[in-house]
């Protein structure tokens, strides 16, 4: 059952000042925080930073370089929580938060959207519940001095990641894993695997880092086009490459994918980058 | 052996004369001629039995009370396509078709099976698959959509509707790892026709250096000369990443050679 | 596509897929129960009560049963239930009212009578072991199929098959007024 959504849409200040403009923090209440959340995030560029802990709710904090619009800080007014209708009629003595210029967030029936402005860079410092899914798109190659890195903490839940720029970093993260960036690294460690998801971690030009449950039952297909696999896991490859296999790190060398099976196969899960090297690490 | 153990072993359904194999079961009948008189009248009733014809059922109105039942319980029990454990389910089911195409028996054992009934099972799968395909695919998360495509290249012999779904896919799909699960599925296919005009198409759209780079690897492993002239374009494209024209322009020499 | 991927098909919740099951089976099942009960009506009953339970227990096939064990067994204990709300159809049945058995067009007419006496000595035989014989005659079934559709282990079925069998021959021959001859 949906509830209301309620959208904050700001209009960029006319005359604004260049200076970094961050709002409070906005703390979305889940329609039911019983059952996992769902935050969708849509931006052009920014450093997006996502941490699991234990509450209720999503709390973002988002910064752009653009001074919000003047009704920013407005005593009264409705609540601007994510409440439900009907809800928190009386606000007197709140303060109305808004999200900073062009920033969309909405909340319908645990999904919480997150779109930024086109063009425009946000950054967003999120807080979410540990069960949460995330899909999260950036679309803009950013500055080269500043690309926009993606860290995700311990998150556990359908985990979908594509930017343009930045290295994507995920830290003790569980559920499945879809991740690509077309320049910069993954790097990965995934405590625990929803069975029978495949699983992608992709770059174009950056290193594949990924460390996995030794206990993972995968079909694997490792590929560098132009740099090196390794991998301690124990193998049994079924095409490609050369060295042996067994403890310790193992060398390959191949232009095409190596498919590897590890302990007796399972969903596929792709580790692939086209100019560095793929490191597959076996975790506890 | 005394009548009584042999009395009850005298027979073998596999066998194709009705009677035992058992040395020790023949070795008595030799010697017993109750058992004997047994095994006679037996045999005789059991090869009598099979002259009874089967009895002939009224198809058309079975057909029509079993429709019924079905087009009830469809109504009642069908979850919404996009409902995600329609979804799971219809993942199990691509993966339970495709290993059970890949163990399984082509055909039926049971009975007679005549032209009509045969196509109107093919029509049935093959519905089947299309719309468990589509289903998949539309599917929000992405890791289940690299699962719909992954099964569908499991899948012997898949009609060309499928392949449609998973090229559109390839072609169209927002995530970058969904469009390299969707070419590796069509790995297998890559001697189809439709498959490699596919290729050659979404070689020419594709954006992501990545996922250029798999289309090119795939046409040459393929030997697709169709995909010269895109090749070539390729090549020469400056907006295009140095890596990707290279490899291009490497492709498209080493398909003109017609080497590997 | 094999009968047990169909059904898995189903129970995933595919139920068109039933459709190619019941073209399949709705003649092997009609055919063993019109020869159990020799009522032509009763038989398309059950024949349509086994797929009405073959939906609502979907849930319970197993991947790696056979489907033909499967639905024979809810087949025998569609007839169970019918029995019980229908009694006096397991009983020994009056030979005149019994509709004919219909011959191949092969056999003799000397042999007719016969098979027709065979046939009422197979009505004559309890149920269950009716249920055995065609089971096993006319639905093909080996020692395993028939050990999984009547759940008990397979040396016990074939004792169970064999005295059934031998004791059609007893009861043919006694109709027939044959005495037995040494041979």
């Amino acid at each position: 059952m949906t509830r209301l959504v309620l959208v904050f849409v700001v209009l960029v200040g006319i005359g604004s000042r260049a200076a970094a403009q961050g709002a409070d923090p906005i703390s979305i209440a889940l329609a039911d925080p019983s059952r996992p959340a769902t935050v969708n995030i849509a931006l052009w560029a920014g450093v997006v930073s996502i941490v699991a802990v234990d509450n209720g709710a999503v709390v973002i904090d988002a910064t752009t370089a653009q001074r919000s619009s003047p009704g920013q800080r407005r005593a009264g007014g409705r609540s601007a929580t994510g409440g439900g209708v009907g809800r928190g009629a009386d606000a007197s003595g709140l303060t109305r938060l808004q999200p900073p210029a062009g920033v969309e967030i909405s909340e319908a029936n645990n999904v919480v959207t997150i779109r930024g402005p086109l063009g425009e860079r946000v950054d967003l410092d999120i807080r979410v519940p540990v069960r949460t899914n995330l899909k999260l798109t950036k679309s803009a190659q950013g500055p080269t001095n500043s690309p926009g890195v993606v860290t995700v903490r311990g998150l556990d839940g359908d985990i979908e990641i594509r930017t343009n720029a930045g290295t994507i970093t995920l830290e003790d993260v569980s559920g499945s894993v879809v991740a690509h960036s077309s320049n910069g690294s993954i790097i990965a460690t995934v405590r625990r695997v929803t069975p029978d998801r495949p699983m992608a971690f992709t770059s174009y030009n950056g290193s594949v880092d990924v460390t996995l449950p030794r206990s993972v039952k995968a079909n694997f297909f490792l590929q560098s086009s132009r740099g090196d696999v390794f991998t301690d896991f124990d193998v049994q490859k079924q095409r490609g490459g050369s060295g042996g296999t067994g403890e310790g790190a193992t060398r390959r060398s191949d232009d095409r994918a190596i498919r590897a099976t590890v302990n007796g196969g399972g969903p596929d899960i792709e580790l692939r980058t086209y100019a560095a090297n793929v490191y597959l690490r076996r975790g506890n | 052996m005394r009548c009584e153990d042999a009395t009850d072993r005298l027979f073998d359904l596999a066998s194709d004369d009705f009677l035992s194999k058992d040395p020790q079961v023949l070795a008595h009948l030799e010697a017993c001629s109750e058992c004997r008189r047994t095994v006679a009248h037996a045999t005789r009733a059991w090869s009598l039995l099979g002259a009874a014809q089967e009895p002939v059922a009224d198809s058309t109105a079975m057909r029509e009370r079993f429709d019924a039942l079905l087009e009830n319980q469809v109504r009642k029990s069908l979850a919404p396509w996009n409902g995600r454990r329609a979804l799971a389910a219809a993942a199990a089911l691509i993966v339970t078709l495709a290993a059970g195409v890949l163990i399984g028996r082509q055909f039926p054992a049971v009975g007679k099976q005549d032209a009509s009934y045969m196509t109107a099972m093919r029509q049935g799968m093959s519905e089947m698959r299309e719309l468990l395909t589509q289903a998949l695919i539309q599917q929000d998360v992405a890791s289940e959509r690299i699962k719909g495509v992954s099964a569908a290249g499991r899948i012997d012999d898949p009609r060309a509707e499928l392949l449609t779904a998973v090229l559109d896919t390839l072609m169209h799909d927002a995530d970058v790892n969904v469009r390299l699960a969707s070419l590796r599925a069509l790995e297998r296919f890559r001697e189809r026709p439709a498959v490699r005009q596919g290729i050659v198409r979404a070689l020419g759209r594709e954006e992501s250096p990545l996922v250029t780079i798999a289309l090119i690897d795939f046409v040459v492993d393929a030997k697709d000369d169709l995909a010269i002239e895109t090749l070539r374009q390729l090549a020469g494209d400056t907006a295009r990443d140095a890596a990707v024209r290279e490899t291009a322009a490497a492709a498209a020499a080493q398909l003109l050679q017609g080497g590997v | 596509m094999t009968d047990e991927t169909l059904m898995l098909a189903v129970k995933a919740g595919n139920l068109d897929q039933l459709s190619g099951l019941f073209e399949r089976y709705h003649r092997p099942l009609f055919g063993f129960f019109y020869r159990l009960l020799r009522d032509r009506a009763a038989a398309e009953d059950l024949v349509q009560d086994v797929f009405v339970r073959v939906l609502k227990y979907r849930h319970t096939f197993q991947e790696r049963t056979s489907f033909k064990a499967w639905v024979f067994h809810i087949a025998r204990n569609s007839r169970l239930d019918f029995a019980r709300k229908h009694p006096g159809t397991d009983g020994i049945p009056d030979d005149e009212a019994m509709p004919a058995v219909e011959p191949g067009p092969d056999i003799g007419f000397g042999n007719r009578q016969e098979v027709a006496l065979l046939h009422q000595a197979l009505q004559r035989l309890p149920a269950d072991k009716r249920e055995l014989i065609i089971l096993a005659r006319y639905r093909d079934m080996n020692y395993q199929q028939l050990a999984a559709v009547m759940e008990i282990d397979e040396g016990a079925i074939r004792v169970r098959l064999h005295r059934a069998i031998r004791q059609l021959a007893d009861i043919f021959h006694e109709l027939r007024g044959t005495t037995r001859h040494a041979l």
